[in-house]
Order: structure tokens, then C-alpha cells, then sequence
């Protein structure tokens, strides 16, 4: 789960990325494909209720 | 980074741009702020969210794709090359992958994620260039669709082509932007228009005889508070579009180093004279627009806002007085022009986006390709700044990716029957 487990002054130089859960990045973007497509889906659906299913 | 130049030189320019993206934000509050002014009073909240929503909307889908288009496109492909997917640490692969480490907090790259935040922010202004002008009449969830196409595909693309150091219009055909004449305004002024063609007006902008009835901004107060954070926020803009401080001269091939700030072209350039050509460009536009509309509030400020976009192409080289005057002179020729093109096409553009930006964009990037002649587009490159190359450029920003893929973007749209709000309710109003 953490990428850093100890703050080593003799190593600084060779940390790199600092964020958890490394190698885990392609399942996070799935999700927030996943998500936002899920967003534009109920945006569309709001307006169809607001505008089409009344017109 | 372990010596203290490189240390101060790295810090100052990630806490640069941060400050930039900052100062940035208030371009989006005060395109918000403005439009509602623009809007009636039964349109308020709905012009307001759809503004707001583009927002999220953007920063997703630049972080997914749009920042790596910027980073693989920069030859075309096929012009000058094929995808740049690797390039030294500058690939597309290497810096822009949604799933790549340069994408989150690492300490071996402090410049990355502050350099996409600042694109991201010209990104919100593309996309918030065009809401302006649909306002009362487009369903917020075919903005969400215009907005990530013009905020992460359209304007980007445009930015790999014209506005990386190495893009193929700047090799080819000497195109200089540099403070985004094309890059951004006429794209987004030019989509606009595309989008507007489609949408059509207004109900009551046009009389059946073709007459144009004039539906002025109903607070005039929020128009003028939007489009002074517009300028604020403009500053910032200016700044990002610069390397604060960079390496000229070991960069260049020299043996001894040259410290500079410099344009997005990594040419040198002064921060002190880009300020005095901002300032002089806003001064010309409206000083010009101020005895064109005789007075007018909303078009002296807008006219202020064309000539510094009119001027932005060449404004990190002008004299300011030269800026001034390019700023005057087009935002004549914008005002002019944007009421022809609406009495002529009966075209209702809400906010006299395509104006400000898309024509003062195309006119201040073809002034450039004159007022620069024979200046380098690069200085990696061959490529002399010159008028025709620049009258092309402008053809391929406000045309090939602003009004075509507006122009199809909508009449998609329009073919699903989700563009356009029903007469009865846009009648009514948008917030009932």
C-alpha cells in the first residue's frame, strides 16, 4: 500500500514516485473512464427529462 | 537535484507556473460572471452551470488523453514525422499517460503535472470561449460533448502543431503564436462558429424580414466585473505561455551558459516587455472599440480583450506602440465585422465570442506574418516567420480544427435531436 515505508536522508536522490498503491494506475483510469461516462450518461438523461419527455 | 542552481531554477519554475494556474482561475470566474450578465434573468442558473460543469468536464478528459495529444502530435503525424510516443523524456508516452508515473506526485520530475495544469487552464478558456456564444438555447449535455472536444482534442491539436518548439507548423510553415492569436482564440472563435451554424439564433434575435433585434446584456454591472477578472486572469495567462528562466545559451549549443526567460518556443524574450505590450494592446483595443461602438460598455470591453488577442501572436517581440496599433486596427475590424456577419447569416452569437476571439484571432496572426517577416519561427529550426505561411496557419486554426469539427460536432448532435432546448421551453426560460 505505501510506496515509502522509511524517509531515508542517505537515499532522497533515488525516490522517485510518492503516491500509494504504485502499479495500480491502469485499474484508476479504468475507473475513471468508467465514471465519467457514467456522468455524461445521467447528464443526458437529465436533460431528456427536462426537455423531451414534457415537450 | 543536488546543487543549488539547478535546485532554485527548477523550484522557481514549478512555483511559477503554479502561481500562473492560479492567476488563471479567474478567467474562468469571470467567464462565468459575464455570461450571466449576457444572459436574461430566466437563463441565469442554466447559463451559469453549463459554464461551471465544463470545468470537471475538461480536467478529466485532458488528464486522460488531451495532455497526450499535446505530446504526440507535434508532426502532424505524417508532415514532418510520425507519433512522438518517446523522444528523449519528451514522448507522449513517457510524460502523458494517464497510468504513467509522471502523472502523480514523483520527485524525479517537479515541472510535469504544474506544465499540464496550466494547458488545462487554457483548455477551460477554448471550451469557455465557446459557451458564451450558445448561450439560451443549447442542452447542457451537448456542451459537455462540445467542451471536451474543443478543451481536449480540437485547441490541443492545435497546440502540438503550431505551438510545441518542434511542431510541424512552425517548421514548415513559420508559424509564430506566441501568446496564442490562433493557438487558442481563432480555434475556439472559429468552433464556435461552427457549433452556431448548426444551433441556429435565438428566439426573437431575427425578425421574419431578416431585421436583428438587439438583445442586449441584462446586467451590465456582472458584465463588466466578468470581463475585468477576464483581464486579470489574462495576466496569468501571458506568463504561462513563458519559460521563466532557461538555458539559452547551453541550449543553443553554446559553451557558456545564458539564463532567459522565453516564449513557448524557447526563443528568447523579456517579461518586462510583454507586460508593457499587454498593457498596450488592452490599451488599443479599447480606446478603438470605445469610439467604434460610441461608448458602448460591453464592446469597449471586449474590444480591449480583441486587441490583446489580436496582438498576442507577435507580442513577445513588438514595440508596445506597434502592439497598441495592431490592437486598435483590429478591433475595429472585429466590430465591424461581427455585426456583417449577423445581419448577413443571421448569425446569433450571444456574447460576440467568435468576434473577439476567432476574427481578432485570424486578423492579429496574419498582422504577424507581415510585422515579422524574416524573424526565426524557432530557433532549432530553418523556418522564417513570413505572411503567407501565417495567412495559412490562420486558415488551418479558425477552419480545419475550429469551425469544421464544430460544424460536425453539432450537426451530430443536432441529427440525435439533443443540441437544441424545444421553443416552448426556451421560451419559457431555462431556469422554470
Amino acid at each position: 500500500m505505501a510506496t515509502i515505508d522509511e524517509w531515508n536522508a542517505e537515499k532522497l536522490g533515488e525516490y522517485s514516485s510518492l503516491y500509494p498503491w504504485l502499479g495500480t494506475e491502469i485499474l484508476l483510469v479504468v475507473g475513471v473512464i468508467i465514471f465519467f461516462l457514467c456522468f455524461l450518461a445521467v447528464l443526458f438523461r437529465f436533460d431528456r427529462e427536462d426537455y423531451d419527455n414534457e415537450a | 537535484m543536488d546543487n543549488e542552481i539547478t535546485a532554485l531554477t527548477v523550484i522557481f519554475t514549478e512555483f511559477y507556473y503554479w502561481v500562473t494556474v492560479v492567476l488563471m482561475f479567474l478567467i474562468h470566474v469571470g467567464f462565468c460572471v459575464y455570461e450571466v450578465g449576457v444572459s436574461r434573468q430566466k437563463n441565469h442558473l442554466h447559463t451559469l452551470m453549463k459554464n461551471t460543469i465544463l470545468i470537471p468536464l475538461v480536467s478529466v478528459t485532458f488528464f486522460l488523453f488531451g495532455w497526450w495529444i499535446y505530446w504526440a502530435f507535434p508532426n502532424g503525424p505524417g508532415i514532418t514525422g510520425d507519433l512522438v510516443f518517446k523522444n528523449d523524456g519528451f514522448g507522449a508516452n513517457e510524460v502523458a499517460l494517464p497510468w504513467g508515473t509522471a502523472m502523480g506526485i514523483n520527485l524525479g520530475d517537479r515541472i510535469n503535472l504544474v506544465f499540464w495544469a496550466a494547458f488545462l487552464l487554457f483548455s477551460w478558456t477554448a471550451a469557455s470561449i465557446v459557451s458564451g456564444s450558445v448561450i439560451e438555447r443549447i442542452r447542457t449535455s451537448a456542451f459537455a460533448i462540445v467542451a471536451v472536444f474543443i478543451g481536449s482534442v480540437f485547441w490541443v491539436l492545435a497546440a502540438s502543431w503550431g505551438w510545441h518548439y518542434a511542431g510541424w507548423m512552425v517548421q514548415k510553415l513559420g508559424y509564430h503564436d506566441a501568446y496564442a492569436s490562433g493557438v487558442i482564440h481563432a480555434v475556439s472563435g472559429g468552433f464556435a462558429l461552427g457549433v452556431l451554424v448548426v444551433l441556429g439564433p435565438r428566439v426573437g434575435k431575427f425578425n421574419k424580414d431578416g431585421t436583428v433585434n438587439v438583445i442586449a446584456p441584462q446586467n451590465t454591472w456582472l458584465v463588466t466585473i466578468g470581463l475585468f477578472l477576464i483581464f486579470a486572469g489574462f495576466w496569468g495567462f501571458y506568463a504561462a505561455c513563458n519559460l521563466p528562466i532557461f538555458n539559452i545559451g547551453i541550449e543553443y549549443g553554446a559553451e557558456e551558459s545564458f539564463f532567459s526567460a522565453t516564449n513557448v518556443y524557447l526563443a528568447p524574450t523579456t517579461l518586462s516587455g510583454v507586460t508593457a505590450n499587454f498593457i498596450m494592446s488592452l490599451s488599443g483595443g479599447m480606446l478603438a472599440a470605445y469610439v467604434v461602438s460610441r461608448g458602448d460598455p460591453f464592446w469597449t470591453y471586449s474590444g480591449g480583450l480583441a486587441g490583446i488577442i489580436a496582438a498576442s501572436a507577435g507580442n513577445d517581440l513588438y514595440h508596445p506602440l506597434q502592439s497598441l496599433l495592431i490592437a486598435a486596427g483590429s478591433s475595429f475590424i472585429v466590430y465591424k465585422l461581427h455585426f456583417w456577419v449577423e445581419r448577413k447569416f443571421q448569425i446569433d452569437d450571444a456574447v460576440g465570442a467568435v468576434a473577439v476571439h476567432g476574427y481578432a484571432g485570424v486578423v492579429g496572426l496574419i498582422v504577424c506574418g507581415f510585422m515579422l517577416w524574416g524573424y526565426p519561427a524557432s530557433p532549432f529550426y530553418d523556418a522564417e516567420i513570413n505572411p503567407l505561411g501565417m495567412i495559412f496557419g490562420a486558415i488551418i486554426m479558425f477552419g480545419l480544427l475550429g469551425f469544421l469539427p464544430g460544424w460536425a460536432t453539432a450537426k451530430v448532435l443536432a441529427f440525435f435531436g439533443c443540441l437544441r432546448i424545444p421553443i416552448n421551453k426556451e421560451i419559457v426560460g431555462l431556469d422554470h
